[in-house]
């Protein structure tokens, strides 16, 4: 479909061999300090800030922070950039829940417990078929997004770079836990903010706001439009999608109770501030298109196809690495929380509830090489762009913000009312997203989940103690 | 979105190159067009005034417009050969394309619960949390 790949092949080919035996050896190595199934779902429950603030921005710039943010700018102009960036607030408002979950449930291990003994099993199916569709379609748009980047920058098939990525993140993933993501995800962070400063530098440098903004204002005047009714729409919807995303996945679960006692406040809070002019940055770079005469067959390549054509053979192995440490560091941070969620609450909670630690440790291994597998088939046929796949999990996730809120903070609620907003929240949502856009669909679950939510509350009689959260592993599922 | 074929030019059928919305953004002023053809083409653009304009030359198969204003678009496209050179071949069926926006009464209205929402969820998570293992009688959401 691109006739202006400028990274040739055999670089190409180089980087990734390099990269990909790169962060298996680096897997490995870290996982082997794992001594326990603890170690392994949570490395250990004790790391560090560094690590911590490092993992929780690393996997949060993932590949659609770096190929959908300048889609979005593409297409709805500087609202979408804008809107993206707002994303950020959900690290920033998970702070505080961060600290009220390690509070609550010291022993816990997934956001499938919280659910599970602050609402009932009925609710926590709902919350668990909710959790794990987005988990699928987020891994399906990394996997995807992977093999777009490779074909779009040196016309490697598609099929090739998507495979070659998510096999060296499942093989990764297997061989460490969650102590080989953190520590891989520290490296990429670092390779990621680099990479990034120095790429905003260059386009700065070398166009210059002032001959992108006439350009735009000739060519495409309805990007630079603040009243822009889609984007206008759409700010908010980011927002709610990205606090949906954040609020309810074990992703964020398993890093709350895997950090250190009173680490993860401050994390979430640094991740937030860091994360926050990264969408803003890759936007810019899309919105110089125009003004380089650069065509774009789809918009979800045009990050790597304004990088490649202003630096040439350069400027695209530098996008190509950052990109690739963006998406290692989100699909192996997925590949493990997921495979968590399946292992403790579908694996331990529903088929096996007598099985031992060694074979927990088993199946854990199993599970990832089955995610990976299932990411690469569902990858595969290519359906869609990337930003349509992400937004209909937004309709899924904005559905469970007010049951998790309202749950962590007030006693009262019951499991019927918390399923029936998750439902009727996510059907809306969905109605939404084919009737309107994509771009309400998140808002719309939202707004329907928070009218349920605060109807059941305030009708229910129950009173929940939160003490009975901190008890969760010894009850069990 | 309204999307039908019109006949510009009398055309050989063997060589007309077909347009097709891809990706369609017609609500929110941008559509992606797409085309099968082996070598360059040149896509033009129908303007306000009935004018045609070239807006893009090259070997893609597809283009993202984006920016587009509330109003009814067209455009064709033809084999070319490499460069700025065209060949004589015929333009293919024009894609009309009506853009309309939603109306900016409806976006401030999704603005406006998107904002309250938000102004809620910030309260919900500012404001002091209940001593963990206390019991929970009381509490209003």
């Amino acid at each position: 479909m691109n006739a202006d790949a400028v990274l040739s092949t055999p670089v190409a080919v180089v980087i990734v061999a390099i990269f990909s035996v790169f962060w298996v050896a680096l897997g490995w190595w870290l996982g082997r300090a794992n001594r326990s199934l603890e170690d392994y779902m949570l490395a250990g429950r004790h790391v560090g800030l560094g690590l911590a603030t490092a993992t929780a921005m690393a996997t949060w710039v993932t590949s659609n922070t770096t190929m959908t943010a300048p889609q979005l700018a593409y297409q709805l102009g500087i609202w979408g950039m804008v809107g993206y960036s707002l994303g950020a607030v959900g690290l920033l408002l998970f702070a505080p829940l961060a600290k009220r979950i390690r509070e609550l449930m010291p022993h816990g291990y997934t956001s499938g417990d919280f659910i599970r003994v602050r609402y009932g099993r009925f609710a926590w199916r709902v919350f668990l078929l909710i959790s794990l569709f987005y988990a699928l379609g987020w891994l399906v748009s990394l996997a995807m997004a992977g093999g777009l980047l490779v074909e779009a920058l040196s016309g490697i098939p598609y099929a090739w770079g998507m495979t070659v990525i998510v096999v060296t993140c499942t093989l990764y993933t297997v061989f460490g836990g969650l102590r080989a993501v953190i520590g891989t995800d520290f490296v990429q962070t670092l390779i990621i903010l680099a990479g990034l400063a120095l790429l905003a530098g260059l386009v700065i440098v070398e166009v210059g706001f002032e001959p992108v903004h006439r350009q735009l204002a000739e060519e495409r005047p309805g990007l630079l439009n603040l009243l822009l009714p889609a984007s206008l729409m759409f700010l908010f919807n980011n927002l709610l999608f990205g606090v949906g995303e954040i609020f309810h996945s074990n992703v964020w679960w398993s890093r709350a109770f895997a950090f250190g006692e009173g680490v993860g406040f401050r994390a979430y809070l640094l991740a937030g501030l860091m994360w926050l002019p990264v969408p803003i940055v890759a936007g810019f770079i899309a919105l110089a298109a125009p003004a380089l005469g650069v065509n774009v067959p789809s918009p979800d390549m045009v990050a790597p196809l304004v990088a490649g054509h202003l630096m040439g053979e350069a400027g695209a192995i530098l996008v190509f690495i950052v990109v690739f440490a963006a998406l290692a560091s989100s699909l192996d941070s997925l590949l493990a929380a997921t495979s968590d969620l399946l292992l403790n609450d579908i694996y331990r909670g529903h088929l096996r509830p007598d099985a031992g630690e060694a074979e927990l440790r088993r199946a854990a291994a199993w599970i990832i090489i089955a995610l990976g597998a299932l990411a690469w088939a569902l990858a595969m046929p290519r359906l869609g762009t990337l930003a349509a796949l992400l937004h209909l999990t937004g309709a899924f996730v904005a559905s469970t913000i007010w049951p998790i809120v309202f749950g962590l903070r007030w006693g009262r609620g019951s499991g019927a009312g918390a399923a029936s907003a998750m439902i009727l929240g996510t059907v809306c949502g969905l109605v939404a997203y084919n009737v309107i856009g994509f771009y309400v669909a998140a808002l719309v679950s939202a707004a329907v989940s928070l009218v349920v939510t605060t109807v059941t509350f305030q009708l229910s009689r129950k009173r929940f103690m939160f003490s009975e959260l901190a008890a969760t592993r010894a009850t069990g599922p | 979105m309204l999307v039908t074929g019109m006949l510009a030019l009398v055309a050989g059928p063997a060589q007309a190159l077909e347009l097709r919305v891809v990706d369609d953004g017609h609500t929110a002023g941008y559509v992606t067009l797409a085309w099968e053809n082996d070598g360059d083409v040149e896509l033009q653009q129908r303007d306000g005034n009935g004018a045609w304009r070239t807006v893009y030359r090259g070997a893609d198969s597809a283009t993202t417009l984006s920016g587009l204003d509330d109003g009814e678009f067209a455009w064709r496209a033809r084999p070319a050969v490499a460069g700025n050179v065209t060949t004589n071949t015929p333009w293919g069926k024009a894609l009309n394309v009506e853009i309309a926006h939603h109306p900016l009464q409806r976006a401030l209205g999704f603005f406006a619960v998107g904002a309250v929402m938000f102004v809620i969820l910030l309260a919900c998570i500012a404001l002091p949390w209940r001593v963990s293992g206390q019991p929970a009688a009381g509490g209003q959401p």
